[in-house]
């Protein structure tokens, strides 16, 4: 039986060889591509899914649950109530309305996959759909970078090696592994769509790809705030060509049908409004839309009158035409009609300014400047191809070609301020680094191969270098291959909702300490309970435990995050004050110091001071120091720190555990040294619930004292 | 999602089934029952005697609570027998302490068990005398009070009876026809005793502490509190800063008395006249007011004065007269409540023009008064501010001798619907009219460069 289906397998695979051979050599071409691109596909999304196989397929990390939360919303409450959401269980009491203060296209996106999936009678589950929205974006992703590749070389060999290096390129993969349900997964997608059709459409002129282009920035804009990268680049590009000559009726359509579509059509994003005709970051766009209509005007003008006319008529335009320019930018700028530049864009252009100026800012990780390892870690081989691409591309300059280096020096620019904006770069160095590969394997397969009708070698050993180079490259995109699994099955792929840690016998163990506290605070509290948090866990607490929080990881107002940081960074008197004024319940803190989990509430403690002192003076950082400077939890500790809310939260009853063999009882074991103050009690709360392993601990707030 | 995971609970708990809704009904029956008579009738008294002795030097005291419908216990304050809970439940309403020096008390009553009664809403009313034992100061403390030390007593070298003119001076006189500053005027607390004749007190004093104690009887201005075998120390309280009966209303409506003189509510002081020492003999002697006092004073303690409570509290929009889970801003919302008082025997119509509402979000955005009316109904319109967030609607009352009112409502108050927005504003027709001419004005353009040739 066995011998037989081999048989038969084996005749299939001979019938199959023989329909390929009998094509044509560009139609063999073709299936080959099409079987390489739908590997690619297969891979892109299975290569994303370590982490719902080690643990479950589970929202991962902070902001996710926010978007899954509403995106639940969205698929309960349909279309309308979702853009009209007033949130009231967020942001006590202020409220959040939701739908003016996001990009609704993630959640557009996935609510209609799950619709679609519906009306076929698949009947998928919306947290499947979020789970896996990413991962099947990157797949999407991986097609277009091929064409996207395939437009700025002419050549779709160059596509197809930057579509496999995009498919698993770790910069991108941190941001759209399964789990991962963020803007960023579904929004580089739309960027390199954007790109690929504005390249499309400056080559051909064509009105129908500059408004497939408008289409596309307009998806971009509704998935995420990024899309300023495209509309400052975009104008960036025509610039340049225009002041290199080469300028050209195809790019005047392209840009033009580009800027007055997609700014009408970013218009009604709620979130985006007016700011897309009024702030300063869409100033460049619009000055080039002026420009280009001058430049034309004036190449008109100036063959209909001579050129001795044209002179002097040129001088008094042109004075007229800057003079009022400058006046209504000051005008502008004064009333306040065109905003000021908001901080994260100067925290883009000037990597110091968010650390003396904003401390919410800069007291997120994913915005602060990428470290040299991290460009290795997230690009690997790419890093080395990608100047060597700029090469070609320099070689042989197209309008095209001009593009893939602007955004590529744009791009690394960006990552270099920002860890974050990686994930922008890493698809231009994928096309950048496909363009060095098939170049350089272009040269020495020729050198291998040997030219047709030249039987003598240009120079001695012609073939043997060339079978090195290829080896060698060969070599190194195998290696890429194993880092790039590599990085994702270590460092992308665990929720961080969920903690695992190696046990000293090797086994797994995992810490679910969140969700179990969450579940408890869902099942045990009020249903209208206000839950005060450090601002990490707001999202998650109204996803999974459904309480109102007062702030979240939308950090919208900073006053109100600030009056929380101060009720942590107070003594309990003061703090209480504050609890009761803002109707606080519970107080939920991430405490790490018996298991070693090291982001916890005491290490981020000193951004709660900041952030505190940034509205009330009598909050100083320099208080909660040693005199020598030492921020420090053991006896040496400032008394501030050790009467601090925060800290009698997190170690209350811990003086009298004991963590480790051979130290004495309260050893934390993140900080690696023995708390200063053990013997305390509360004053005001009541300890309502820590979970197994301390992580989460959550406190209630008494009522004022009965008698007085 | 809250209401229906709610309505999932609750039909976990009521399995549908006849029989257990029949048991279910009967149950809610009884508690129907069991409810109204307690709100009704609080008369079950524990009476704590240092000595059984006291029920008969103090019988007109007690002789009047009984007539009023109380069922007294008296027991020994350290009886082994005694119990304030039985299986989770009170057995009394009210707890009368008249055991000032008591070191232990008996069976399962201990301070923290009566400092429970008193914040699971029960009444005490506590009496202290010369040499007061530290549970008794230690109940005192937790509400609040500190008596002075032991041994002390108030003595007042102006105003003392004249029957001690060779002792102390320790037998203090309060006139409240004359010494309008030393008895509280609050009507509800004492409606009549103001008018009543001289209280005699002879006890210890008592300093307040607490936000919520009040004073109902001070010393007067040449009053102090020293040790009569000591005399050279200074003493601990002088003046009117001598308080000698202070109440108590907890924050859950609880009421406390406390009083430093148990004379104060003996026979003997009942039935005997005062008269202030004068050189001149200006006064004459008058029958005491302690019985008045010390009625109107265990009236007020046993919540049978001044305890209000509000019903029928409606929100609404004031137009359409339904109440939306959300309301949205600048809607006209109407607020109504309805206040009662217990004047002894039912409940009636509790008017005041004191009672406002806020609508607070962080700050009070709204804070207006409502009119008062005879029948107790109070309503109010007005209109949401142009902000968003989740308003609370605040109706506070608290009034000395009052039990307090504090309804909170939190309402969310959303921002403008896409489609709520005002759709033609007058200001936006020239806006209107550029667009159009526009629009004409590029086909008619149109038209003339395409066919003008």
């Amino acid at each position: 039986y066995q011998r037989r289906v081999r048989g038969c397998i084996a005749m299939k695979t001979q019938t199959f060889a023989r329909i390929a051979f009998r094509l044509s050599s560009t139609k063999q071409e073709i299936l080959l591509r099409i079987v390489v691109l739908t590997l690619i596909y297969i891979i892109a999304f299975s290569t994303r899914l370590f982490s719902v196989i080690r643990f479950e397929s589970v929202i991962h990390e902070f902001d996710p649950y926010f978007n899954f939360r509403s995106t639940k919303y969205l698929v309960n409450e349909g279309f309308y109530n979702f853009i009209n959401w007033f949130d009231s269980a967020a942001w006590y009491p202020l409220g959040r309305i939701v739908g003016g203060t996001i990009y609704p296209g993630l959640m557009l996106t996935a609510a209609a996959v799950y619709w679609i999936a519906h009306f076929f009678h698949v009947t998928l589950q919306i947290r499947n759909v979020c789970v896996l929205l990413a991962p099947f974006f990157a797949s999407n992703t991986a097609l277009i970078t091929y064409l996207f590749a395939k437009e700025v070389s002419d050549s779709a060999g160059t596509g197809l090696v930057a579509s496999a290096m995009i498919a698993i390129v770790p910069g991108y993969i941190s941001r759209s592994v399964a789990g991962s349900y963020d803007n960023e997964g579904i929004a580089i997608f739309a960027l390199i769509l954007t790109f690929y059709l504005w390249v499309k459409s400056v080559k051909t002129g064509s009105l129908f790809y500059s408004t497939l282009c408008a289409l596309a920035y307009f998806y971009m804009v509704s998935a995420w705030g990024g899309y300023v990268f495209i509309i400052n680049l975009i104008p960036m590009h025509v610039l340049i060509l225009l002041f290199t000559g080469r300028y050209s009726n195809r790019l005047y359509i392209a840009y033009c049908t580009l800027y007055v579509l997609g700014t009408i059509l970013a218009m009604q994003i709620s979130f985006v409004g007016f700011q897309a005709v009024q702030s300063a970051e869409h100033m460049l766009a619009l000055g080039t839309f002026g420009l280009l209509q001058l430049f034309v005007g004036v190449n008109w003008i100036k063959k209909h009158i001579g050129a001795e006319l044209f002179q002097s008529f040129f001088r008094i335009a042109a004075s007229i035409g800057i003079g009022s320019f400058v006046t209504a930018l000051a005008i502008g700028q004064a009333t306040g009609y065109i905003s000021p530049w908001t901080g994260r864009f100067w925290t883009l252009l000037d990597p110091t300014y968010a650390k003396e100026h904003i401390p919410i800012i800069a007291s997120v990780s994913e915005h602060q400047p990428t470290t040299w390892s991290s460009f290795f870690f997230d690009l690997h081989l790419l890093v080395f191809l990608f100047p060597a691409g700029m090469y070609f591309c320099f070689r042989r300059l197209t309008d095209a070609n001009i593009f893939a280096i602007l955004y590529g020096i744009t791009s690394v620019y960006f990552a270099g301020v920002m860890v974050r904006l990686m994930l922008v770069l890493a698809p231009i160095s994928c096309v950048l680094s496909s363009i060095a590969v098939s170049e350089t394997l272009d040269t020495y397969l020729k050198f291998v191969k040997g030219r047709k009708g030249k039987k003598v070698e240009e120079f001695p050993a012609q073939k043997e270098i060339g079978l090195v180079m290829v080896a060698g490259l060969t070599v190194l995109l195998v290696l890429y291959v194993f880092h790039c699994t590599w990085v994702t099955s270590e460092a992308y792929s665990s929720p961080s909702i969920v903690l695992a840690a190696k046990q000293p016998d090797g086994s797994r163990m995992i810490f679910d300490d969140f969700r179990e506290a969450y579940w408890w605070l869902r099942q045990n509290t009020e249903p209208d309970a206000r839950v005060m948090s450090w601002w990490d866990y707001g999202y998650q607490i109204s996803a999974m435990a459904n309480r109102t929080v007062l702030v979240d990881n939308n950090t919208w107002n900073n006053s109100h995050i600030a009056l929380v940081g101060k009720a942590f960074a107070s003594n309990e008197d003061t703090a209480y004050q504050i609890m009761r004024q803002l109707d606080v319940d519970y107080v939920l803190v991430i405490f790490g110091g018996l298991t070693g989990y090291a982001s916890d509430d005491i290490n981020k403690f000193l951004w709660m001071v900041r952030i505190g002192g940034s509205t009330d003076p009598n909050i100083k950082e320099s208080d909660y120091f040693t005199p020598s400077g030492e921020f420090r939890v053991d006896s040496q500790g400032s008394s501030v720190l050790l009467n601090c809310l925060m800290y009698k939260l997190c170690y209350y009853r811990f003086g009298q555990v004991y963590t480790e063999k051979g130290r004495s009882s309260g050893y934390d074991r993140v900080r690696n040294t023995e708390i200063g103050n053990k013997d305390f009690e509360l004053d005001y709360l009541d300890e309502a619930y820590t979970s197994q392993h301390w992580i989460v601990r959550i406190y209630k707030v008494r009522s004022p004292d009965n008698r007085g | 999602i809250r209401d229906r995971y709610q309505r999932r609970v609750r039909g976990d708990i009521f399995l549908p089934r006849m029989r257990h809704i029949y048991i279910a009904s009967f149950l809610l029956l009884l508690a129907l029952l069991v409810s109204t008579r307690t709100q009704v009738a609080q008369n079950r008294v524990l009476v704590l005697l240092e000595d059984l002795n006291l029920q008969h030097t103090h019988s007109i005291f007690f002789s009047q609570l009984k007539e009023r419908g109380y069922q007294l216990n008296f027991f020994s304050a350290d009886d082994p027998s005694l119990a304030l809970t039985e299986y989770g439940e009170y057995l009394y309403d009210q707890l009368i302490l008249f055991a000032p020096t008591i070191d232990e008390f008996g069976g399962l009553i201990d301070v923290p068990s009566i400092l429970d009664f008193i914040d699971d809403g029960h009444n005490l009313l506590l009496v202290a005398d010369i040499g007061v034992s530290d549970p008794i100061r230690e109940i005192a403390s937790e509400c609040g009070v500190e008596f002075d030390e032991e041994n002390t007593r108030v003595i007042d070298h102006l105003n003392f009876d004249i029957r001690d003119f060779d002792g102390y001076h320790d037998l203090v006189v309060i006139d409240p026809s004359t010494d309008k500053d030393q008895i509280t005027q609050n009507k509800v607390v004492l409606p009549t005793a103001q008018k009543h004749g001289p209280i005699l007190y002879k006890g210890i004093t008592q300093s307040l502490e607490g936000s919520l104690n009040f004073p109902i009887l001070t010393g007067s201005h040449s009053s102090y509190s020293a040790n009569i075998k000591s005399s050279a120390e200074i003493p601990r309280t002088i003046g009117k800063e001598t308080v000698l009966v202070s109440a108590l209303q907890a924050r859950n409506n609880a009421r406390v008395v406390i009083s430093g003189s148990l004379s104060l509510f003996s026979d003997r002081f009942f039935a005997s006249n005062a008269q202030k020492y004068r050189k001149d003999s200006s006064t004459t002697p008058k029958a005491s007011g302690n019985y008045q006092f010390a009625l109107e004073l265990s009236q007020w303690v046993f919540n049978e004065r001044g305890v209000l409570k509000a019903s029928n509290i409606r929100h609404y929009l004031a137009e359409e007269k339904v109440t939306p889970s959300v309301y949205t801003i600048k809607q006209d919302v109407t607020y109504e409540i309805e206040l009662q008082e217990w004047n002894g025997n039912s409940w009636v119509p509790f008017v005041t023009d004191g009672l406002q509402l806020e609508v607070i979000m962080l700050d009070p955005y709204i804070r207006t008064s409502f009119k008062a009316n005879t029948t107790g109904r109070y309503s109010v319109t007005f209109k949401l501010p142009d902000v968003y967030g989740v308003f609370t609607f605040k109706v506070l009352f608290e009034q000395v001798g009052y039990s307090s009112l504090e309804i909170n409502d939190r309402i969310p108050v959303r921002p403008f619907r896409h489609n709520e927005y005002e759709r033609f504003i007058p200001t936006a027709y020239p806006y209107y009219a550029s667009c159009f001419s526009m629009l004409v004005g590029l086909f008619l353009f149109s038209v003339v460069y395409l066919f003008s040739k």
